[in-house]
């Protein structure tokens, strides 16, 4: 058990996270973006998280695989998923991007739903980061060992 | 002559050097053991060397196994300090004895 | 009369518990890191069964262990069937999450501080140990 490669567990929540976040504030920026490079109005998105081993060392991986030994699993971000929400229909004649009927279809993004789910990644980051600490600490007790007799 | 031959029976000294020991030395020998001892300071100290150029080098292996090879290493080379600093006190006590 | 025999079957527990304790620590680790992932199902290491089975597979025979027998000693601790996935009471009754995720941060953050803290109380008794024996040696100096 190799105390640092913990860390790259700890690491890899931590960035999951972030992209998480980001994802959810571009969903609240946009959440009244009735155009698209893809055109259409902004479609909400999702990150989409897989569980994984840290990289490693290629050996290692080859030597865990032919003991058959199963690797503690870090998290990488596999994809960021667009819902297929139908965007909300909004009647406001006077927008540029309104239909022959008047109607402007915006994203379908509820604002207190991306808080919630931002709290939610905002704790779990938190979380990452006392697990990163403690090891932290654990590696900074075990170099004292000896030092204070 | 008979005397002789009584207090011997009584009271028989330990050889101090046994020419049977010279050739084959008995298990419990202090030169056996010293010996011994020598080869685990030796070991661990290669234990110690090699799990830092492990970390170090390669880096691999456990920083907590490093650690506990490197105190143990420290340690038992202490004892073999103390040992050695022993010895050598009874060797020049026996020769500055009087005779 | 085999060598030095200055380290003891107490010695090694200990460094066999301090294995044991960062492994499970990583375990730990990695369940916080799914804790958004979609059917992940957090593991545990059932450090007593471990240490136990060490324990009795005779790795650890007091007073006969020298430095040479070390290596199968350490080896004794067999990690990977010693992890597990605990069946968690209140995850059955519908308190799993829609995306069948079990992870609960709140119990994962406990387990690794109460982990966290037996790791340093094995290296405390490790350091203890280990000063006691450089105090005999220096004849208590110091």
């Amino acid at each position: 058990m190799d105390l640092f490669k913990i860390f790259s567990i700890s690491g890899s929540g931590m960035a999951a996270q972030k992209s998480r976040m980001s994802v959810v504030a571009g969903n609240l920026a946009n959440s009244e973006s009735t155009r698209t490079v893809d055109g259409g109005p902004y479609r909400r998105r999702d990150v989409i998280f897989q569980a994984a081993p840290p990289p490693g060392d290629f050996t290692d991986e080859l030597n865990d695989i032919a003991a058959d030994r199963e690797r503690a699993q870090g998290v990488e971000v596999v994809g960021v998923k667009q819902s297929n929400r139908p965007p909300r229909r909004i009647f406001d004649p006077s927008h540029p991007d309104a239909s022959s009927e008047g109607y402007v279809a915006m994203p379908d993004i509820n604002p207190i739903e991306e808080m919630v789910d931002m709290l939610s990644a905002v704790r779990s980051y938190e979380a990452n980061l006392s697990a990163f600490n403690s090891t932290k600490a654990l590696i900074r007790k075990i170099l004292d060992l000896g030092r204070n007799q | 002559m008979s005397i002789v031959k009584n207090v011997d029976l009584v009271y028989r000294p330990a050889p101090l050097a046994n020419p049977k020991n010279l050739d084959e030395p008995a298990k419990g020998d202090f030169n056996n053991l010293l010996k011994s001892a020598m080869g685990e300071v030796g070991d661990l100290q290669e234990k110690a060397n090699q799990s830092i150029q492990q970390m170090v080098g390669e880096g691999k292996g456990d920083l907590q196994d490093t650690m506990i090879a490197l105190e143990k290493a420290d340690v038992s080379f202490k004892l073999m300090m103390q040992i050695r600093n022993k010895v050598l006190d009874a060797y020049q006590e026996i020769m500055r004895m009087q005779v | 009369m085999a060598g030095l025999r200055l380290f003891n079957s107490t010695h090694q527990l200990l460094e066999l518990s301090l294995r044991g304790r960062a492994a499970r620590h990583e375990v730990l680790s990695a369940n916080i890191a799914n804790a958004d992932t979609p059917g992940y199902r957090p593991r545990d290491l059932d450090f007593n069964a471990a240490m136990r089975s060490a324990v009795e597979s005779g790795s650890l025979n007091a007073g006969e262990t020298t430095q040479r027998g070390e290596a199968s000693a350490t080896a004794g601790l067999d990690i990977q069937s010693a992890i597990y996935e605990p069946e968690y009471p209140d995850s059955r009754h519908g308190e799993d999450r829609l995306d069948g995720n079990a992870v609960s941060l709140d119990r994962q953050m406990a387990l690794i501080t109460e982990n966290s803290l037996a790791y340093e109380t094995s290296l405390t008794l490790l350091s203890r140990a280990l000063a006691g024996l450089r105090y005999a040696i220096g004849e208590g100096r110091r």
